[in-house]
């Protein structure tokens, strides 16, 4: 049986997890995701965090300066893998704090929160280094299709949170609701958009050159805060220097939390925290440097065999 | 005149240039002149020199400056030629042609190489355009080569050893000389003194020299370092080393001290093996923060070189007999059990190689026996090993799927009647001898199938059940006859292969369904088809494994339902009342996911727009399950409510959308006239629940909401008319009385008179069937070509849209195509 504040503990220390456990917290975190609408609706305060990339110590950097969970409620935009040397590590800390305080802790579904991306960026070779067989993947891509797609911090006039951005086939908060969301995270239309698209200095809707979701501009934005009595779009998913950015008169903010992004980007990174009053606190970071005190990193745990 | 041409070739600098000369004076460049330049040797000093005379008069001499000193000579723009000589004087020339420039810089370098003029040195110049700041990149020039290291001058090495990683002349060069020199070793021997007299500061510049080495992106430097275990580990040694974190060490000597290589069966050429584990062993663990894209791409090349050589090296050797003889004759299990693991680890190589190499070696596998492991390993009380022989069978498959019928290819393939009991007994009661040889043929042998089917059913491993899954998936696909190396492009690997391959794509996949759906499919469905007979038959409560096996069936439900040709498999879901079988699961107690999995697997029925499953849903009342689940969730704003709308919006959407309507809008008027109230009460706030209600107040006419004028004739209604039976229905008062008098089970019978053989046309239903067959083929060209419209973009680097036709319904719309390559960054 697990024992979910022991393997908090494990998981911060990279300890290897059992492949059994590391199945049951995913089939108990999907009970409660199950519970939770597309777009969740989360009380003041709580501390919006963007982009992890398997960065776990600095996601545990993340904790100190934006306060440990359960004290502080915490919202997560998603891209939690890939990247970073610990990303399946990450995601079981993740996973595991929500089991643990549900209601204290918030994951929304970022782009490489999908089968398809992880087998390109890391997590699926991850994976296969730490348990020999892909089975621990599988497992996490099934909560994966069980995130929500975004959320409304703190009600009317408050703050609605996506990984992405805008899509053109979405206006209002409400149209999300009518989609059944646990699938793979499509090519094209509203979910993937909501998971892909970025803001830009454009006239309206613009071609990504990501190749998925938007470009959409300040006239998007202000439609779409006035339309659904919002006051801020947070979200994350691309990588910002000064670790937030706000854009469009502050319609918009970009919220970025892997420091020195991919152990080489230089960058620092932030938290957002929303009070009561909806005031916002960007809380800066910089990369932690315990990084070295778990080399090997991606240590193979595997026997090889001639 | 030959001899003169061949000179001019070989040496550069002898045909005269057109060039400018210039001389600077203070700031600005005098122009001396326009002449013809060469290069020559002085025939008594042996300094060679640059000679410019004049175009107008050739005995006047412009320029004559020796190449001598430690004169750095600078190409700029492609063709500038610019330096100080030895008396301060800067000058340039400045050539008409590229060519010209091209040529007397060449020969500065053989002046330079050539041990005439050593200490020169020619750089170039590359603009650089982003932030304003010349690169400099050493054409030739004398190299400074590190002294062998000692206690005290480590610094001055990492000095010579950064200042050559400046440009690929001396990278190279610097390279050659460590490799010649066996310089590394001389390395080693001071990082051993080193650490065992602990002169800490040393250690860090010697691993400082280790990566700034690795970042001069040489292979065989690289090679170099791995000869020796010795090397290897000094290697790694002073990788543990890293003066940015003075605090902390690594210990990757320690890991490759304990690292255990696993030997299976004696092999001569283990070098190759240790080689690979060791290069991947620098790129994931020790180098990962050193490398910069170019040395990543360089390592991990040479690990695929590596990799090629090791599976050559498995299929020109004994090495795979012997290791399947171990299933033949071995009673050890430990050794048969690191068998599995060594193989599945050198799948997963040859998964990454290229296709042709990868079928080779898949398809040698499959001869020399690999399924005697695997069905040992299937077998084994072992958890892990039976994950990995799945594995083992997944990626096979995956590859191509007619390896597996491979085994059999003597016989002739089909014909044969489907077996009268079910096989997976057949394993069970067979001896080990028997066992030990898996009969694996298209036609109708259901054993692998079978196999699967008992492992996604039994066992209770989550991991396995889903690779079970995804087996069944490949092996169930209806393109398995024609899906001959699905993975690879089916293009680059030669013909010779092909052959062997070519044998089993004539499959008579007709006789293959029906045995899959005669002999595996009720046992696989079996939970369903008791539950459907029997609400007793409702477990109780789910164990965890069973919710993931009915979350499984529901998957592939979805997937038979779709992918497999109707007259096969909708006989045996309406027969069997699998449909009834699912939804009961929504009354029973058990977990939501299950439940949500139902819901999705309706829907696909639902979108599937087949008049047998439309009239089954609505003469069962399959939608009551539906709505007293919904019922119980409409309040809340959670998944399964989205579910829920989700199905509705799909009805309503497909409706007003597809060309073939008639089976929405029965299900819109089955819906409107018993569940009316609580769309009523219950779901005021959905809109498409308002539209559903208008529609089924207007008797499902769409028509009323869309602009008479502009609104193409609806095809459906020739299509409504013989429906069923050729008796006149029109689909806006059709009763319930009429839709049950045509219930599911008549043209269920028919199919079964198919199934007997006639197959010419059959009167009555057969035209409905028909018709709807054809209309799903021209969907299909449609839809294809929409594709292909689609995906002619799909190989830009920047997605495009294309406004493309729907042509269900006339109006346009936009798809953006993504190529997935395109999906870069966060």
């Amino acid at each position: 049986m697990l024992n979910l504040d022991e393997t908090i503990e494990n998981i911060k220390h990279c300890k290897h997890v059992p492949e059994s456990d590391v199945e049951e917290l995913c089939t108990k975190v999907i009970e409660l995701l199950i519970q939770e609408a597309n777009i969740q609706h989360i009380d003041t305060p709580v501390t919006i965090c963007g982009d992890i990339h398997g960065q776990l110590h600095d996601l545990i950097t993340l904790f100190k300066t934006g306060g440990e969970c359960p004290n502080t409620q915490y919202l997560f935009l998603g891209d939690f893998v890939d990247r970073g040397f610990y990303s399946l590590e990450s995601f079981l800390l993740l996973m595991a704090l929500k089991v643990r305080y549900p209601d204290r802790m918030t994951l929304i579904r970022g782009n490489h929160e999908s089968r398809q991306i992880t087998t390109v960026y890391g997590f699926y070779d991850e994976c296969m280094r730490k348990y020999g067989t892909v089975n621990v993947w599988r497992y996490c891509c099934e909560v994966f299709d069980y995130l929500s797609l975004g959320a409304i911090v703190g009600g009317k006039g408050g703050v609605f949170c996506i990984h992405g951005g805008l899509s053109p086939e979405i206006d209002t908060v409400d149209q999300i609701r009518i989609l059944d969301r646990k699938q793979e995270v499509p090519h094209e239309g509203g979910m993937c958009d909501l998971l892909w698209s970025d803001p830009e200095d454009v006239n309206g809707w613009a071609i990504s050159p990501r190749g998925a979701g938007f470009l959409f501009g300040e006239n998007e934005v202000n439609k779409f805060l006035h339309g659904n009595n919002i006051s801020l779009i947070a979200r994350a998913h691309q990588l910002v220097m000064e670790g937030y950015k706000e854009m469009f008169n502050s319609g918009l903010v970009t919220v970025w939390s892997a420091p020195n992004y991919c152990y080489r980007c230089g960058n620092v990174a932030s938290v957002l925290a929303i009070d009561d009053e909806l005031n916002r606190d960007y809380k800066v970071f910089e990369a932690s440097t315990q990084d070295i005190n778990a080399i090997p990193s991606k240590k193979p745990a595997i026997d090889y065999f001639i | 005149m030959d001899a003169s041409q061949d000179e001019k070739i070989v040496l550069p600098g002898h045909t005269p240039r057109r060039v400018k000369v210039y001389l600077l004076n203070g700031d600005d460049w005098i122009d001396n002149g326009t002449g013809y330049c060469i290069g020559d040797i002085d025939t008594e000093t042996k300094c060679p020199y640059f000679l410019v005379r004049s175009e107008t008069e050739s005995n006047q001499i412009i320029l004559k400056s020796f190449l001598e000193g430690s004169i750095q000579f600078q190409r700029q723009q492609e063709t500038l030629i610019v330096w100080t000589d030895l008396t301060g004087k800067d000058l340039a020339l400045s050539f008409q042609e590229t060519e010209g420039c091209a040529d007397l810089c060449e020969f500065i370098v053989k002046m330079q190489q050539a041990n005439y003029s050593p200490n020169i040195s020619l750089y170039f110049v590359i603009p650089n355009a982003v932030d304003g700041e010349d690169v400099t990149e050493l054409i030739t020039g004398p190299i400074t080569y590190p002294e062998d290291p000692t206690d005290t001058n480590l610094t001055k090495i990492l000095e010579v050893i950064n200042q050559g990683s400046n440009s690929q002349y001396s990278r190279n060069n610097i390279s050659k000389f460590i490799i010649e020199d066996n310089y590394f070793q001389k390395l080693v021997d001071t990082f051993n003194k080193a650490e065992q007299s602990k002169q800490l500061n040393n250690l860090y510049i010697l691993s400082e020299i280790v990566k700034s080495l690795f970042l001069y992106n040489e292979k065989l430097l690289v090679e170099d370092f791995l000869q020796s275990e010795e090397k290897i580990l000094a290697l790694v040694g002073m990788l543990e080393y890293d003066s940015e974190y003075p605090k902390f060490k690594a210990c990757h000597r320690d890991f490759l001290k304990a690292k255990s290589f696993r030997s299976v069966i004696p092999i001569d050429k283990i070098n190759i093996f240790k080689k690979d584990f060791h290069l991947n062993f620098l790129k994931d663990v020790v180098l990962p923060r050193v490398l910069d894209d170019q040395t990543f791409n360089m390592i991990s090349t040479l690990i695929y070189l590596n990799q090629v050589e090791i599976i050559n090296y498995l299929k020109d050797s004994s090495v795979l007999e012997s290791l399947f003889q171990i299933y033949k004759t071995s009673s050890n299990t430990e050794l048969k059990r690191d068998g599995v693991q060594m193989l599945h680890q050198y799948i997963l190589i040859a998964k990454s190689l290229q296709s042709h190499l990868k079928l080779g070696f898949f398809s040698l596998l499959v001869k020399s026996g690999l399924f005697r492991m695997i069905s040992f390993a299937l077998k084994d009380s072992e958890d892990k090993i039976r994950v990995l022989g799945t594995e083992l069978i997944v990626i096979i498959i995956e590859q191509d799927v007619s390896l597996v019928h491979s085994i059999e290819n003597e016989e002739t393939i089909d014909n044969s009647e489907p077996p009268t009991h079910p096989v997976i007994e057949d394993i069970k009661e067979n001896d080990e001898e028997e066992a030990s040889e898996i009969k694996l043929k298209l036609s109708d042998d259901m054993t692998l199938i079978s196999i699967l089917t008992n492992l996604l059913v039994e066992d209770r491993n989550p991991g396995l059940k889903i690779q079970a899954v995804e087996a069944l998936r490949i092996l169930l696909d209806s393109n398995i006859a024609t899906s001959s190396s699905r993975n690879g492009s089916g293009t680059d690997y030669d013909s010779e292969d092909d052959d062997e391959l070519n044998d089993f794509k004539d499959i008579n996949t007709k006789n293959y369904f029906r045995a899959f759906y005669t002999q595996v499919a009720p046992l696989l469905f079996g939970k369903l088809i008791e539950i459907a007979k029997d609400d007793k038959n409702l477990p109780i409560k789910m164990s965890h494994s069973d919710e993931l096996l009915y979350q499984h069936l529901c998957d592939l439900i979805s997937f038979c339902t779709r992918e497999h040709k109707v007259h096969i498999s909708r006989p045996f879901f309406l027969e069997n009342h699998i449909l009834l079988g699912i939804v009961k699961l929504l009354e029973g107690n058990c977990k939501m996911t299950v439940k949500l999995s139902v819901l999705r697997c309706l829907k696909n029925i639902i979108i599937l727009n087949d008049t047998f499953y439309c009239r089954y849903i609505i003469n069962n009342r399959i939608l009551s399950y539906f709505f007293k689940f919904f019922e119980n969730v409409v309040d809340q704003n959670t998944l399964a409510n989205s579910t829920c709308l989700d199905l509705i919006e799909i009805i309503v959407k497909n409706l007003q959308g597809v060309s073939k309507r008639l089976n929405y809008k029965l299900l819109v008027k089955h819906i409107y006239s018993n569940y009316r109230e609580f769309f009523e009460t219950k779901l005021s706030f959905f809109i498409t629940g308002r539209v559903l209600l208008q529609l089924g107040a207007n008797g499902v006419e769409t028509r009323h909401l869309k602009d008479d004028s502009d609104y193409e004739e609806d095809d459906d209604d020739t299509n409504t008319n013989v429906i069923s039976n050729g008796i006149k229905t029109d689909e806006l008062s059709l009763s319930d009385d009429e839709i049950l008098e045509h219930n599911a089970s008549t043209p269920i019978n028919d199919e079964d008179d198919f199934e007997n053989g006639s197959q010419e046309e059959r009167p009555d239903d057969s035209i409905s069937e028909k018709r709807q067959r054809e209309e799903t083929e021209e969907e299909t060209t449609k839809r294809k070509q929409i594709n292909c419209a689609v995906n002619v973009n799909s190989d830009e680097t920047t997605p495009t849209i294309s406004i493309i036709s729907d042509f269900s319904n006339g109006s346009q719309k936009i798809a953006l195509s993504t190529g997935s390559t395109n999906i870069n960054e966060a």
